[in-house]
């Protein structure tokens, strides 16, 4: 464990902020940094995906050409998973979870370090390869063999590296926050009074140490094959091309719940503290969350139903299965809001518009479980407008409530609330006018990946529709960054606990000290703070939490 | 008890719900993209039709329900006052009630797709028309009357051991007929790197994997041409990688086919005499190994391109050669290692461009003095 220091003058070296910074072990630093670098990527990824739009406005080569167009969306993808959401979600649970435990640092904070500054490396190694001969262009599924030697550039082996340093990082941190939330809980804090936040890291920690080995050796595989020799993936020499996708989605499925768990958890925050009641259903939820967990793992060919090489049966009905502890989840949260007190912040409206958005993501996946139905809508933008409704709708929501959610604490700074609504109106609506129409192209038939369509098939209009949707998310984070902007030289008015918030992190100063917290209230259920502010009021303290008692 | 949100607010939200319902209004249009697949062409696609649309209606259901719901809760249960509400911490009967009654939907609607599963991937022994389609960098050769070995063996390059052979030439791609009402089997075999076999009408797509031999079945019930494209991201020309598909009656269908046989037949024209000899090869996809060569005016050519890819098939293409100003389009396509004749009519002194029509980033210049 880090030595703690003991006072908050203890520490006071002559050094300089940069140098602080760039040798910190303080999850509180290290937190902020991750999330620092996700939004970067975030703008990065971000104007990939408007120089996509903008080629798709209109049928006609107009502004990428197809290398351009092909690199510009595999580029998007990779970045926005592995260098957007994933690191976002990191940073917060890095900064979040001791906090939320009352410990005092990561259990190590060293390799914390480590897990972060593996990411800019590992993001210079990967967008470098636009500078030396151009960057991978196979999609960021990178489908073999059009990502194998033959067909594919060097920009293939910056992509194959970048990710693999990439996974180191994700597995440290994984190992890291599983050591922390398993050793270092304050006295009292039981597994089943953890904040719903902490639970869904732990197994998103989990699913990463189970899933991201597999992709590297997948990314090895590949550049054995590319390199020197290897016929993993070459049926000529008695490979087999479909492994690669095997792989890729084994990885690629949990990886989908990577990025959307911490987001639910985010959204189980939030919504009980805007509406001031507990989460409704708090074991049902800790079950839900661990049960797609491990569903997580059994769906990975719900990819591949068009290959002809999987088993339908199994696939289709995990798949199936999958969505039940998502809707327990759903209901949950409406049942959370369902006779509270809601008091509408942008972290508020945020986490409601992720469940108006989100729910749409969801109900497309009763079509694409259903095979024959997968058979028309796969590889299509119906897939596209799915992911994203996922991804965006969900992830991206779940990340903008946390930063309106935890800004205070974090810089004890408010960020304006009027033009946090602003955004949240500017991206709601550019989010389903993006989307939305993605869906109906999808169903007529406008396959995903190209870079121009005939301006005789009727796709003209929707397309057009999509981007303006596109720059309306582009201007809404520009609200954003002005709105952080503003705030940061602001004066530090937010206060301790300014939400009137239920967990630990509220119970210490913001931003808090090095060292987390002076003293820790008694932890008796859950939410540690509301009973401290409400003496157990609306709380039987001799009942477990959570037990389905009703008032 | 709802109290009037704030105007500003609810103008917003307004605008919102009306901007969603233009959206799918716009969208219910005839004949543009809808939340319907087009109409389905054959008997498989249109159980998936069914099944879309019995799926639709339940997700559209829940979806009224949920958002209903958390629209409520939204305008109903907006904070008034500091009073604590009361701490609800869960129901039981409400939480089992919505763990398995979703659950009953979701494993009825699993039988559902696999009983529509079944008869949609099912195999018949002896189907009435067999059509062997091969992907390749970025291009589809459609083969009839390919043998049974095809049924399995993965490379094939249709040619002399099939009736005919058809490549797409130009961006439209090839246009394969098939016959209505009859068992069409579609065997899918790639050359390079991974494609998708899709008509949108079919409400189907196939993957088209090197290494294995995919197939599937179809139906053909309404008459007519429906366009198709690769699904699968296979490199740079995978957005024009296009091809069309006619249903026509036995009778037009066994005509049309009768046709191409005599056309693969026909031995092509002897060279023209007195013809001048251009020789052209290609050793890769990413250019022709000559840029420029010359030919005299008015003079018939005949264009000797030999093939010395050993991966995929090329041609030459003489643009805006012909006397009527269209390209004359070199076919058929010469086969990896193969040397093809293509005959030139006269040409007016210029400068003219050739590319191959499978590659147009694979150009030269044709110099005529
Ligand atoms: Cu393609
Ligand atoms: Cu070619």
């Amino acid at each position: 464990m880090a030595t703690t220091a003991l006072s908050p003058r203890a520490g006071a070296y002559p050094r300089s902020r940069v140098y602080e910074w760039l040798t910190t072990t303080d999850h509180k630093k290290i937190g902020i940094m991750y999330i620092t670098s996700a939004y970067i990527f975030f703008l990065i990824g971000g104007l990939m995906a408007l120089a996509i739009r903008t080629e798709l406005a209109a049928p006609g080569t107009q502004f990428l050409n197809p290398d351009i167009f092909n690199q510009a969306f595999t580029m998007h993808g990779t970045t926005m998973v592995f260098f957007f959401v994933m690191p976002m979600l990191a940073g917060f649970a890095n900064y979040i979870v001791p906090l939320q435990i009352g410990a005092a640092d990561m259990a190590f904070p060293r390799i914390n370090a480590l897990s972060f500054w593996i990411i800019p490396v590992s993001a210079l190694l990967l967008f470098s390869s636009f500078g030396l001969g151009g960057a991978a262009a196979g999609g960021w599924t990178s489908y073999t063999p059009l990502s194998e030697a033959k067909y594919a550039g060097i920009g293939q082996d910056f992509w194959l590296a970048g990710l693999l340093l990439n996974g180191v990082s994700s597995i440290l941190g994984a190992i890291n926050i599983l050591a922390t939330i398993f050793k270092l809980r304050a006295p009292g804090l039981t597994m089943l009074r953890l904040p719903i936040f902490v639970w869904t890291v732990l197994v998103t920690s989990v699913l990463l140490i189970f899933a991201v080995p597999v992709l590297a050796s997948g990314l090895v595989m590949l550049f054995i094959d590319r390199n020197y020799g290897g016929a993993f993936f070459d049926p000529a020499a008695g490979g087999d091309t479909v492994l690669w996708q095997h792989v890729f989605w084994f990885f690629g499925h949990p990886e989908v719940y990577i990025l959307i768990l911490p987001a639910f958890g985010i959204i189980s925050e939030v919504l009980p503290v805007f509406s001031r009641k507990p989460l409704f259903g708090y074991k049902a939820f800790v079950l839900a969350t661990v049960s797609i967990g491990v569903l997580g793992f059994g769906v990975w060919a719900h990819h591949m139903f068009t290959t002809g090489a999987v088993f339908l049966p199994f696939f289709s009905i995990t798949t199936f299965l999958i969505s039940v502890p998502t809707g327990v989840k759903m209901f949950n949260w409406i049942a959370t809001m369902w006779r509270g007190k809601l008091r509408f912040t942008t972290a508020m409206l945020f986490a409601v518009g992720f469940l108006a958005s989100f729910l749409i993501g969801g109900l497309d996946g009763a079509f694409s479980a259903s095979t024959p139905i997968d058979f028309a809508l796969q590889d299509t933008y119906w897939i596209v407008s799915h992911l994203h409704y996922v991804l965006f709708g969900g992830s991206a929501f779940g990340i903008m409530a946390a930063t309106y959610y935890w800004f205070p604490k974090m810089t004890g700074r408010f960020l304006d609330e009027r033009l946090g609504k602003v955004q949240f109106v500017i991206m709601f609506v550019g989010a389903h006018l993006t989307f939305f129409p993605m869906h109906l192209l999808g169903i007529s038939g406008m396959p995903r990946r190209i870079q121009d369509y005939a301006p005789n098939v009727g796709w003209q209009d929707l397309n057009l529709l999509a981007t303006i949707g596109s720059y309306l998310i582009g201007f809404g984070t520009l609200v954003l960054l002005w709105n952080m902007f503003v705030a940061l030289r602001g004066p530090r008015t937010a206060g301790d606990d300014p939400w009137d918030a239920n967990t630990l992190e509220w119970a210490t100063t913001s931003p808090p000290p090095s060292y987390n917290f002076d003293r820790l209230p008694e932890i008796r259920s859950e939410r540690p703070l509301f009973d401290l502010k409400h003496g157990g009021a609306g709380h039987a303290p001799a009942l477990p939490s959570g037990e389905g008692s009703q008032r | 008890m709802i109290r009037v949100p704030h105007r500003a607010r609810r103008s917003l939200k307004v605008f919102a719900v009306a901007a969603l319902v233009a959206l799918v209004a716009g969208a219910c249009q005839a004949d543009s993209p809808g939340i319907f697949p087009p109409a389905a062409v054959t008997q498989q696609g249109t159980l998936t039709q069914d099944l879309y649309t019995f799926v639709f209606a339940i997700a559209t259901a829940i979806f009224i329900l949920v958002e209903g719901l958390i629209v409520w809760a939204v305008l109903r249960y907006r904070r008034r006052d500091d009073r604590l509400p009361v701490q609800t911490h869960g129901n039981l009967i409400a939480e089992a009630a919505w763990t398995v009654i979703p659950a009953l939907i979701v494993i009825a609607l699993f039988l559902l797709s696999m009983q529509a599963q079944d008869k949609i991937e099912a195999k018949s022994a002896a189907p009435d028309v067999v059509v062997d389609v091969v992907g390749f960098q970025w291009q589809w050769t459609i083969g009839y009357g390919c043998p049974d070995s095809y049924e399995s063996a993965t490379n094939v390059q249709p040619g002399q051991d099939c009736d005919f052979a058809l490549t797409g030439a130009g961006k439209q791609g090839p246009d394969l007929h098939v016959p209505t009402g009859q068992t069409v089997r579609f065997r899918l075999h790639a050359a390079d790197v991974i494609h998708a076999f899709y008509v949108p009408r079919f409400l189907y797509k196939k993957d088209v994997i090197p290494g294995r031999v995919n197939s599937f079945e179809v139906v053909v019930e309404q008459p007519g041409t429906y366009a198709g494209q690769c699904a699968e991201l296979c490199g740079l020309g995978h957005g024009e990688m296009f091809l069309s598909l006619t249903a026509e009656d036995r009778g037009a269908y066994d005509a049309w086919y009768a046709a191409q046989v005599e056309g693969a037949k026909a031995t092509p024209a002897p060279t023209q005499a007195g013809a001048y000899e251009v020789h052209i090869s290609a050793t890769t996809a990413a250019a022709f190994d000559q840029t420029e060569v010359s030919a005299p005016a008015d003079t018939p050519l005949a264009i000797v391109f030999e093939n010395r890819d050993l991966t995929v098939q090329h041609n030459v293409t003489v643009l805006k050669a012909n006397p009527d100003g269209s390209d004359a389009i070199g076919l058929p396509f010469a086969q990896p290692g193969a040397t093809v004749t293509y005959q030139v009519p006269p040409l007016k002194a210029g400068a003219y461009t050739y590319i191959c029509t499978i590659h147009p980033n694979m150009t030269g210049t044709l110099a005529v003095q």
